[in-house]
């Protein structure tokens, strides 16, 4: 229990640290470190609750991307201020590492294994982003469109 | 628009300023759909009927006025960095075009663009801490938080050079890769650290190409085919040049003294 709350912890000051590298100021890079945190825990719980690491992490990318575009209507700014460093903690680095180590010890079938894997983990990344922002996309149209058809009867 | 202020406003000057705050979004990292909106906004604002396209490397943008004549310009971006805070005051900026005159505007985009960003000592510290914070996630211990702290150092002189001197992103990565792998693997050598990796990998985070990845994504959802391809490829190089730089060294330091990781 408690170093899941340590890497919780971690996961945002990793977020927070790359805010600062993006030169993010203020407010800002502490709500930067929320998203990275939101994504972790998402992560840490359906990791808990037996889910494969395909599927946490896709769970965990749609947190994030939640919890972004809220930062973003609430600080009125823009979604990538929170989302692109609250990504980074997930981001399949180790993948990338070990399937070239294995490559050049022609240990092919883990490099294959782990090339595979980071391809699908960052594949999940990428389908978690595209689902939340579509459904954030439709919410604002719906909007748009009950504001014109209020105006029209006038 | 009162009469007074549109003689002194000339419509190529507008587009210029359009085009401006336009590159500026693009060279920090912006999205392509930002950038082609921001311009259209900013043109509309003046009475002009614009359009742009922009790519990762250029942005063509097109505007015509009331009278028939159509203006067009092209600009090109050769090196880009990542500046999320610019991006952000451009974009409140350009959403509150309406309430602000035109030289009101176009000296506080100058001065966003000339904002400075965090001094080189807190960036250090912004890389350091990036990276030993990366060590409780892969399950290291407090060495592989201390080896993480040195990695961190030395990927930040090496961005530092390689943004001051325009190397291209590829070879500054794979350069970054393989100093991370000798940092580690020397600490290894010394008997500081009990596994090679953890320290590693967490500094190798740094270099992650997280940025491009996210924005290639964003892209590919708004429709920018070009530019979301074109960012995915970059993502897709740099980690390639990542594994490259870290693996290869890590691979030949091993064969070279021969030791058991």
């Amino acid at each position: 229990m408690m170093t899941i709350f340590i890497r919780i912890i971690s996961a945002f000051l990793v977020s927070v640290c790359f805010g600062t590298i993006f030169s993010l100021k203020g407010k800002k890079l502490f709500f930067a470190g929320v998203s990275g945190g939101v994504g972790w825990f998402a992560y840490e719980v359906f990791k808990f609750l037996n889910f494969s690491d395909p599927a946490s992490y896709f769970l965990a990318s749609v947190a994030i991307t939640f919890s972004a575009e809220i930062i973003a209507k609430k600080l009125n700014t823009t979604v990538t201020v929170s989302l692109i460093p609250g990504l980074i903690p997930l981001v399949p680095g180790g993948g990338i590492y070990y399937t070239l180590f294995y490559l050049l010890h022609k240990n092919i079938s883990s490099a294959t294994e782990k090339g595979l894997e980071s391809f699908i983990l960052s594949g999940s990344l990428a389908f978690g982003i595209l689902f939340v922002t579509t459904i954030f996309g439709i919410i604002s149209k719906i909007k748009k469109l009950q504001k014109i058809t209020k105006k029209q009867p006038k | 628009m009162n009469k007074s202020c549109e003689n002194k406003l000339n419509d190529n000057k507008i587009l210029h300023l359009a085009n401006i705050v336009g590159k500026i979004l693009l060279k920090n990292g912006a999205e392509t759909y930002r950038v082609e909106d921001a311009i259209k906004k900013i043109c509309f604002n003046y009475g002009l009927h614009a359009n742009a396209f922009s790519t990762m490397t250029c942005i063509i943008s097109s505007a015509k006025n009331s009278s028939g004549d159509v203006f067009s310009s092209v600009e090109r971006i050769h090196f880009r960095t990542t500046n999320l805070d610019k991006i952000h005051n451009l974009n409140n900026l350009t959403n509150s075009i309406k309430k602000i005159t035109y030289n009101e505007f176009f000296n506080s985009v100058i001065a966003i663009n000339k904002s400075k960003p965090y001094s080189k000592s807190v960036t250090l510290l912004a890389h350091c801490g990036g990276a030993a914070f990366f060590s409780p996630l892969f399950n290291g211990t407090s060495h592989d938080f201390a080896g993480a702290i040195i990695g961190g150092f030395f990927i930040f002189w090496i961005n530092y050079f390689s943004t001051f001197l325009k190397i291209n992103n590829f070879f500054a990565t794979t350069i970054g890769g393989a100093i991370c792998s000798l940092s580690s693997y020397l600490l290894f050598k010394v008997g500081f650290l009990n596994n090679i990796s953890v320290a590693l990998i967490s500094s190798l985070m740094l270099l992650v190409p997280g940025m491009s990845f996210t924005n290639s994504i964003r892209d590919l959802i708004a429709g920018d085919l070009v530019s979301g391809l074109s960012r995915g490829i970059e993502a897709i190089m740099i980690a390639t040049s990542l594994a490259i730089g870290s693996g290869f060294t890590l691979y030949a330091l091993i064969a070279i003294f021969g030791d058991k990781i």
